[in-house]
């Protein structure tokens, strides 16, 4: 560009700049608060969505395993009757949970919601 | 071709030159033309369908870049009031919302062109002033936006396509602007 003095480069490059941070502030980080709280007859444990790892929790019926994978969790196996708990599916967003009520597990994704949770026309 | 050219537009005739040396009430009727300029511009830019409301080119701004170097301040800020008015009557926005963002926008940009066109014109060009002052429109707007729907953070979410779009309209209309300072 003929134009063009050093100065717009500078400017150019800045707001390329802000537009990168603006984008990763807000729709890069969302995911990083993540966690993962298995809620279990007489226990209580906190995992970290990052690290995969398989869970198993002893209940009134008997074990039920999580499975925590590349940031999802899901009941992969559990002793109960009605397998709704596996039915719930994979785990991914924060404030989606998997429940099963004979052996008194509960496991929940938790974490800042962000995003828009709906849009009305 | 060219002789039609000569018969609409003589060669000697120099409307930079023209504005610069017009005095009195024919320096209004040059920011009447200007503003004019400015609101064809914004008009037939309103004729492209857009996502979102107030995500716009801006080349009515490249008008405002050429008149900072034909005229006083406040006489460009003449143009700029003018147009934002006529252009929002003619499309049948006055005071609505979208004339107050406007308003708003073409304003907080005006102040933010002008202390550049000011101090930094050794450093930049038009298209880097014109780019500034689009970021500034449009982070002004969101702001207003943010003041009226209290508590929005929709709004955050749009911050980074507004600037995004800033950058590529305030560097066409900057580019606009400059090809009219050098050729008008």
């Amino acid at each position: 560009m003929k134009g063009l003095k050093c100065g717009d480069y500078i400017v150019i490059g800045l707001v390329v700049g802000l537009v990168f941070l603006l984008f990763s502030l807000t729709y890069g980080f969302s995911g990083s608060e993540r966690y993962i709280e298995i809620i279990g007859k007489d226990t209580h444990e906190i995992y970290d969505t990052k690290i995969n790892r398989v869970v198993e929790v002893q209940g009134p019926v008997g074990t039920t395993r999580v499975v925590i994978e590349n940031g999802k969790a899901w009941v992969e196996d559990s002793d109960c009757r009605e397998k709704i708990c596996i039915k719930m599916g994979k785990l991914g967003r924060p404030g989606e949970e998997a429940v099963c009520l004979p052996n008194r597990v509960i496991v929940q994704m938790k974490g800042d919601r962000g995003g828009v949770d709906g849009v009305s026309r | 071709m060219e002789s039609l050219d000569r018969q609409v537009l003589p060669a000697n005739v120099h409307i930079s030159k023209t504005i610069r040396e017009s005095e009195g009430k024919k320096r209004v009727y040059c920011a009447a033309f200007l503003a004019t300029l400015a609101i064809f511009l914004a008009i037939a830019e309103s004729i492209i369908p857009r996502p979102l409301p107030w995500m716009r080119l801006g080349l009515a701004n490249a008008i405002t870049l050429y008149a900072f170097s034909v005229m006083k301040p406040r006489e460009v800020l003449l143009v700029i009031v003018g147009r934002v008015v006529a252009t929002s009557l003619l499309l049948g926005t006055f005071l609505s919302m979208g004339f107050l963002l406007s308003l708003t926008g073409a304003l907080s940009s005006f102040l933010v062109m002008f202390f550049l066109y000011r101090l930094c014109t050794r450093w930049l060009s038009l298209v880097g002033i014109s780019i500034l002052g689009a970021v500034t429109s449009n982070a002004a707007q969101l702001a207003v936006v943010n003041a009226i729907f209290i508590g929005s953070r929709l709004s955050y979410y749009l911050l980074p396509f507004l600037f995004l779009f800033a950058l590529l309209g305030g560097a066409i209309s900057g580019l606009f602007g400059q090809f009219l300072t050098k050729n008008l």
